[in-house]
């Protein structure tokens, strides 16, 4: 542990209760009646400063409009998001404007999040444009260095990104996100799109820097190997909800969500042989527009009482497990 | 109740098949395709380029062979050279394919046809571009069926329903009238599936088909395909730059860097004891677990474009193990015997490799 990550523990920014519901209209001539999409629902969480907070679930599962919601980039329905230890839910646009720029993001596709058609140095200046920050001199020894801090020559400055590979990208949007100096990055799923033999400088690099500056990440992804590596918690997401939530040891040495041990379960890990027949979770999520009565997982689980039609269960603390919150009536049976 | 239609549609198909082609006389039976130093070259205004160059393997009815690499590494290039597929401005420039007595690189193209999604089927990896937008998926799955055995419409209709059936579509007759963009991911991706296996292939050719779904789904569509080549007995090249994925589905696992075959093995083998410096990398890079916030080792650098393949080796400007000998003179596959628990011969393009 560095000095970075024991300076507080206050949370560097928290959802508390926070829902996202968009209103959509109906399908052909009930296009009138609109309905409500639950996206986001009721889903606390906070951040540690220099921590990693890794959020996983399958494709539709809110994991996206959780992060535009704490951001501010979208208004939540209902809850409350805290920066810093305050409540800025219903700041304006002008008094978001310098919280903005303590959060940056990096995305999945390197090919597409980054302009063409703009040279590398004024991609990665935009940001301090955009903010005006310093003077053309000062903002060009400014790319210079951050371009340094990523792994790439400061002299590729005036190449434009279809002359780099991936990997080589990937390190332009990190320089780009790290231009306002911001404490929390958010990166979804950074090195997904990145060949294998790429993939691995690019999460040393993360780490390098989280390391160096003291960087608060909030890392989307699904491949559990890589989560499991780099991830300090791990909240699971099913339909709009967080299912699970604990230190990234307990989480994968003692699941207590049935659809956190299926994800464990169906990922592919090299080098145990022949795969058997993994298969636990039949269907595909339903949909958020009509979630299920009780517990929203209890079609697809294979646990199901029949209390999880009905009831749904409280996201609270696996007994004797501090720290480790669960979203199933059974989460005190160990799984067998 | 799955058995039944299972073998309904079986008997069906194979009445079919031995009308229209008079080859196999029991379905069961599978041929194998045997690629023999293929090369592929790419017309560029620099000149022509060696895509593949000297890639040579064979497919074993029942068997499955995983094909890994990078991007750009030639591994769809070879898929779609056995399905003669490639490019325009791609051309075979050398090697054969071997598939039933013929060589799939010289049939003409109307009698390749036959081979093409009959004999061998292939799973594209992003089902949404692959299906048609503008038909409903059942009539897409019987044109097939209708093409290559002149099936009645109908017919074919309800054998395709079948199909989505024993690819586990719930409510296939009702699935069979939806559009693709009314499906799941997971879905369009069986009915990829169905659509490819419906003529019972003796090859099917699997190209990345579970890289776009989620973990839950991919699990289950892996599961999808070991069920039916168990069912099907056909031989599978599948297709991805997973390792993880490999290591748990194939029989038999070859890498592919910069257009080339650097390392072939039996699965197990070749994550026990990798021989070539290029897939020990590959492995070794990966995140394992337990070893939290570790650093991870790196391969230097990245793969050179075609263009600038260094000398000797194409892995030397990366290879912790490099010297004189590899900078002069490219390795062949050399032989590595055979070892491990099953037995088959394992092969590595180094110099440095020890049998």
């Amino acid at each position: 542990m560095n000095e970075q990550t024991s300076m507080s523990d206050s949370p560097i920014i928290e959802a508390r209760n926070l829902s996202v519901h968009f209103s959509v209209p109906g399908k052909g001539f009930r296009k009138h009646e609109r309905q409500t999409v639950r996206a986001v629902h009721d889903v606390s969480l906070s951040l540690k400063p220099g921590k990693t907070l890794a959020l996983v679930g399958e494709s539709g599962c809110g994991k996206t409009t959780l992060v535009r919601a704490l951001s501010l980039l979208i208004k939540p329905t209902a809850g409350e998001v805290h920066f810093d230890g305050t409540d800025i839910t219903h700041y304006k646009h002008r008094q978001l404007r310098p919280l903005r720029r303590q959060i940056q993001m990096v995305f999945q596709d390197p090919y597409s999040s980054l302009n063409p058609r703009m040279p590398v140095g004024s991609l990665i200046a935009e940001p301090l444009v955009i903010h005006g920050i310093g003077n053309r001199n000062e903002r060009r020894d400014k790319v210079a260095e951050l371009l340094v801090s990523v792994g790439l020559n400061a002299d590729i400055m005036n190449r434009y990104p279809h002359q780099f590979s991936g990997g080589q990208r990937q390190r332009i949007a990190i320089a780009r996100a790290l231009a306002l100096d911001p404490n929390l990055i958010i990166l979804d799923e950074p090195v997904s799109a990145l060949d294998v033999s790429v993939q691995s400088q690019v999460l040393n690099l993360l780490q390098d820097l989280q390391e160096k500056l003291g960087l608060t990440y909030l890392f989307i992804g699904h491949n559990l190997t890589v989560i499991r590596y780099i991830a300090d918690e791990v909240a699971v997401m099913y339909l709009g909800e967080v299912v699970e939530h604990a230190e990234t040891q307990e989480l994968f040495s003692n699941p207590r969500h049935p659809y956190t041990q299926a994800l464990l379960r169906a990922a592919p890990v090299h080098g145990v042989g022949k795969r058997k027949h993994t298969t636990q979770l039949k269907g595909d999520p339903p949909s958020p527009l009509a979630p299920p009565p009780g517990c929203s997982f209890h079609p697809r689980c294979p646990a199901a009482q029949d209390i999880c039609a009905t009831k749904e269960p409280v996201f609270e603390d696996v007994p004797n497990h501090a720290g480790h919150r669960a979203a199933c009536h059974f989460k005190d049976q160990v799984p067998t | 109740m799955a058995s039944s239609v299972a073998s309904s549609v079986a008997s069906s198909v194979a009445s079919s098949v031995a009308s229209s082609a008079a080859t196999a006389e029991k379905l069961p039976e599978k041929s194998a395709l045997t690629v023999d130093g293929l090369e592929v070259s790419f017309n560029t205004d620099d000149g022509p380029i060696k895509a593949i160059d000297q890639v040579s393997f064979d497919l074993t009815p029942g068997k499955t062979l995983a094909l890994v690499g990078e991007s750009g590494s030639g591994k769809s290039i070879t898929a779609f050279s056995i399905m003669r597929l490639l490019p325009k401005v791609a051309r075979v420039t050398g090697g054969t394919i071997h598939f039933d007595n013929a060589d799939l690189l010289t049939v003409p193209d109307l009698n390749m046809r036959h081979y093409r999604g009959d004999r061998i089927g292939m799973i594209f990896q992003e089902p949404m571009t692959a299906l048609n937008p503008v038909y409903r998926v059942g009539d897409q799955i019987a044109e097939v069926l209708h093409i290559h055995f002149g099936t009645e419409k109908d017919q074919a209709l309800t054998k395709a329903i079948e199909m989505l059936e024993r690819v586990g579509i719930p409510d296939a007759p009702a699935r069979a009238q939806a559009f693709p963009h009314q499906l799941s991911g997971g879905m369009r991706q069986r009915v990829m599936i169905a659509m490819a296996l419906i003529c019972e292939p003796d090859i099917l050719i699997a190209d990345e088909p579970t890289t776009a779904l989620d973990v839950t789904i991919q699990a289950q569509i892996l599961d999808l395909i070991m069920d039916m080549q168990a069912e099907m007995g056909m031989a599978i090249l599948f297709i991805t730059h997973d390792l993880a994925v490999v290591s748990e589905f194939a029989d038999e696992v070859m890498v592919m860097y910069a257009g080339r075959i650097v390392e072939r093995a039996p699965t197990k083998d070749l994550f026990e004891d990798p021989k070539h410096p290029y897939t020990r990398g590959l492995i070794e890079t990966l995140p394992v677990s337990g070893k939290h916030r570790e650093r991870l080792p790196t391969i230097p650098g990245q793969v050179p474009p075609l263009t600038q393949l260094p000398d000797g080796c194409r892995y030397s400007n990366r290879c912790p193990l490099v010297d004189d000998e590899c900078r002069r003179k490219e390795p062949g596959l050399l032989d590595m015997g055979a070892m491990g628990a099953m037995g088959a011969e394992r092969f590595a393009a180094c110099w440095k490799a020890q049998p």
